[in-house]
């Protein structure tokens, strides 16, 4: 490794009762109550789902784009490993942490949502496999990188209890668990894309391209940096640490890079397909458009200059906007833009709405506990230093 | 241009025909060749394969007692002049085939149909499935590419804790 001489991670210690977690304790016991429900009385008794739509806000949020988010890990996880950019190492685990739960949680909400989810397990049962399949091969992908990001994950746990010896089999083997957890997000985060061309016409022209997979991959990478420059801003000020710019500064313009290649790909395809007119269509979904196209290009005006770079507050907003754009174009073309036929809607249920509330808040706390009391994040003393 | 005929607000008898897709598409394509107005028979109800039409009225093996079905059919066919269609059988070659098929005299838009392509979405996905995971000697490939990057920039002690600067 190219720079070594990062601070330690240590816990942040404190207490972990604060408004913060009050607050997240009663949204996750209200989302158990609803998913009570659900259970009991099956998904009509607490969503809007129907035959137009089978796919809510649990899938959409909560997976599709609750995995975007997760992405983090696997974008910083890329530029530290595999492009060798060592300075950049002490955000490796803040970034794994907050993708460990983002992604977990995304494969345990498919479960609210499989009508009959008590035989998700046929998913992987060699027999019932169907390798043509898009929906498998993101399963396979997700339950298989799920797992890998819990072993690059267990250094900090087998760190905290004291188990130097498991602690160093599992760093001999690493490098490979890295490897495979970078091939596989890239893997099912295109496949996510191309579950939208499988829907043939009922994907409004602005969202349905056959390189639906290519921008779904760059933009969950781009999403990828915009949390970490999204999650280490909020935890300096959380946490009343010192802000990470000589780290961030640099990540955001990877991330603007990026950005520029979805860009591109994205406007030329509208072009070539000649989609674009439909965005000058007075809808809801040209509307739509609009907005997230404003919210991938806002960044580039914001934070496209290096001064700027600099600025915490600029990188706060920018990753902020980059994480909407690419909800944006998630939501956009798997609901606002997926028309069924005549008779269908669908508008979330309050319950529904609190469920996904309650998952994020699980992601929250976790957060919280996890890096108050486990060695994620960088000693801070040490990171004034620089 | 007057309206020579009033518009049916029902299907006329005989309008829907079931059987096997390559003989309503035969059908479809002989109505599509009549001249507008010109008296031709039409069938009603089900469309018989070549086969049983060649078998119509035979003996069926098990005595007359037990004759039933299609070999008992009456021909319900009827004469009536040909309509005026659009020259295109929807559904012969949208979405690659389907197993409707719909004939129109106006715009098939206008009915409430999809524009499809001769594609299948499906076919579509698969397409790229296929590219990118054919044999899965792609994700391997790249998975090979990774671990001898990554066993390359990862230390086993990289991130041990308490140890800064190797």
């Amino acid at each position: 490794m190219a720079n070594n001489n990062h601070a330690a991670p240590v816990p942040v210690g404190g207490n972990l009762v604060n408004a913060v977690t009050l607050i997240c304790g009663v949204l996750i016991a209200i989302m158990v109550a609803v998913l009570l429900v659900r259970f009991l009385f099956g998904l009509g008794a607490v969503t809007a789902l129907n035959d137009g739509y089978p796919w809510g806000i649990w899938v959409v949020v909560d997976v599709v784009i609750g995995s975007a988010f997760a992405c983090g890990g696997f974008s910083v996880a890329m530029l530290v490993y595999i492009f060798n950019k060592g300075e950049y190492h002490p955000l490796v685990r803040p970034a794994l942490l907050a993708s460990l739960f983002g992604y977990t949680l995304a494969g345990a909400g498919v479960i609210f949502d499989l009508g009959r989810w008590w035989n998700v397990w046929h998913m992987f049962n060699p027999w019932s496999f169907n390798p043509n399949s898009v929906m498998f091969e993101v399963a396979v992908c997700i339950t298989l990188y799920i797992i890998v990001m819990w072993i690059e994950f267990s250094p900090v746990v087998l760190e905290q209890f004291g188990k130097a010896e498991a602690r160093r089999k599992v760093g001999r083997a690493m490098f490979f668990f890295i490897a495979l957890g970078t091939v596989l997000p890239m893997m099912h985060q295109s496949s996510l894309g191309t579950l939208l061309v499988v829907l043939g016409v009922q994907i409004h022209p602005l969202w349905q391209t056959p390189i639906q997979p290519l921008l779904y991959l760059l933009t969950a990478i781009t999403m990828g940096y915009a949390v970490v420059l999204f999650e280490s801003c909020l935890t300096s000020s959380a946490y009343r640490r010192k802000i990470e710019s000589h780290m961030l500064t640099p990540l955001a313009k990877i991330m603007l890079g990026f950005l520029v290649v979805y860009l591109v790909a994205r406007v030329a395809d509208l072009v070539v397909r000649g989609a674009l007119s439909m965005a000058f269509v007075p809808s809801i979904e040209a509307l739509m458009f609009w907005l997230e196209m404003a919210s991938f290009v806002t960044p580039l005006i914001l934070i496209g200059a290096e001064s700027n770079r600099r600025n915490p507050a600029r990188l706060f907003l920018a990753g902020v906007l980059l994480m909407l754009g690419g909800a944006l174009l998630r939501l956009n073309g798997f609901l606002i833009g997926y028309e069924t036929g005549d008779g269908f809607s669908y508008f979330p249920t309050l319950a529904e709405v609190l469920v996904t509330a309650g998952m994020f808040a699980i992601e929250v706390l976790g957060y919280i506990i996890i890096t108050r009391r486990f060695p994620v994040l960088p000693r801070e003393n040490a990171a004034v230093a620089h | 241009m007057a309206i020579t005929r009033p518009v049916p607000e029902v299907c006329p008898t005989g309008a829907t025909l079931f059987g096997r897709t390559e003989d309503l598409l035969a059908e479809a394509k002989r109505r599509l060749a009549m001249k507008p107005g010109e008296l031709n028979r039409f069938p009603r109800g089900r469309l018989r394969h070549a086969q049983e039409k060649a078998l119509q009225g035979k003996p069926d093996g098990k005595g007359e007692k037990h004759r039933h079905g299609w070999r008992d059919e009456p021909d319900q066919s009827y004469e009536t002049p040909a309509g005026k269609y659009l020259q295109h059988v929807y559904g012969e070659k949208e979405y690659g085939g389907t197993q409707v098929l719909k004939l129109s005299g106006v715009n098939f838009q206008k009915m409430g149909m999809p524009d499809l392509p001769p594609d299948a979405a499906a076919a579509m996905s698969e397409t790229i499935q296929h590219t990118l995971y054919g044999g899965l000697l792609m994700p391997f490939a790249v998975l090979g590419a990774m671990t001898f990057i990554a066993k390359r920039n990862v230390k086993p002690e990289d991130d041990e804790s308490g140890k800064e600067g190797s």
